[in-house]
């Protein structure tokens, strides 16, 4: 394990009033899973807005790039955009 | 041939003759549509508008899955056209159009079927409720989960 790695977290839905409304940034060991970067953005949701009531939301939400959703279990080694996706409904 | 699959995400207002127009070709016998709208009520609260939030890379990523999905499973001769809006919309509103053209009917109902109802559980699209009371709310939808990729 060496340094951190820079995540830029789009928010969607119910995550849209938190941050700016676009994104958040976190800062993350290189190596974090998925399960472990939902955590970070809790903690980091809760920082930005001391209401923040969504932490069970989060745990229903995927991580996704923009091609597919992550599993919860795979490592991210980069910097990169991630985006938080709570439960769906379209149509 | 040319591109037998059309998806786009919109914030302009969807168009049904577009989607029609895309799907009918002289070698199909079937036009089927679904064309999803505003309602002005919902679990017994009067609704005067609705908001959609979509993920646009991931969703026509997605759109396009369902559609090689509904080839393999109801036929390649298919056209299909999925299109979804985003942004906000009052009562009666076109949020998203799916069109189907195939030689037959059956193939056509089938697949405009398993499209909008793979659509509403895997798309990454969200919708906030507007009331009339003035209150806003965001639709609890389905939980979406990855797999993992080696």
């Amino acid at each position: 394990m060496s340094g951190s790695i820079t995540l830029t977290i789009s928010l969607f839905g119910a995550f849209r009033p938190y941050g700016n409304g676009e994104t958040m940034t976190l800062e993350v060991p290189q190596g974090v899973n998925v399960r472990e970067v939902k955590n970070h953005l809790k903690v980091a949701l809760k920082k930005a807005r001391a209401d923040f009531d969504k932490a069970a939301l989060v745990d229903e939400s995927a991580l996704a790039d923009d091609t597919q959703i992550l599993a919860e279990d795979m490592t991210i080694s980069t910097s990169t955009t991630l985006a938080i996706l709570p439960p769906v409904c379209g149509g | 041939m040319t591109e037998s699959i059309y998806t786009g995400i919109s914030e302009e207002p969807l168009s049904i003759q577009k989607a029609a127009d895309f799907v009918d070709v002289a070698e199909n016998g079937a036009l089927n549509m679904f064309i999803g709208k505003v309602r002005n009520h919902n679990m017994g609260k009067a609704v005067n508008a609705v908001s959609y939030d979509v993920f646009a890379p991931l969703a026509c990523n997605v759109f396009h899955e369902l559609c090689a999905e509904a080839k393999a499973q109801f036929g390649e001769r298919l056209r299909l056209y999925i299109e979804h809006y985003k942004g906000r919309l009052t009562i009666g509103g076109i949020s998203v159009i799916i069109a189907v053209g195939s030689p037959h009917r059956d193939e056509s109902f089938k697949a405009c079927r398993y499209l909008i109802e793979q659509l509403k559980i895997r798309a990454p699209v969200w919708k906030q409720e507007h009331y009339v009371d003035g209150d806003s709310e965001w639709v609890k939808g389905h939980a979406l989960c990855g797999h993992h990729h080696d």
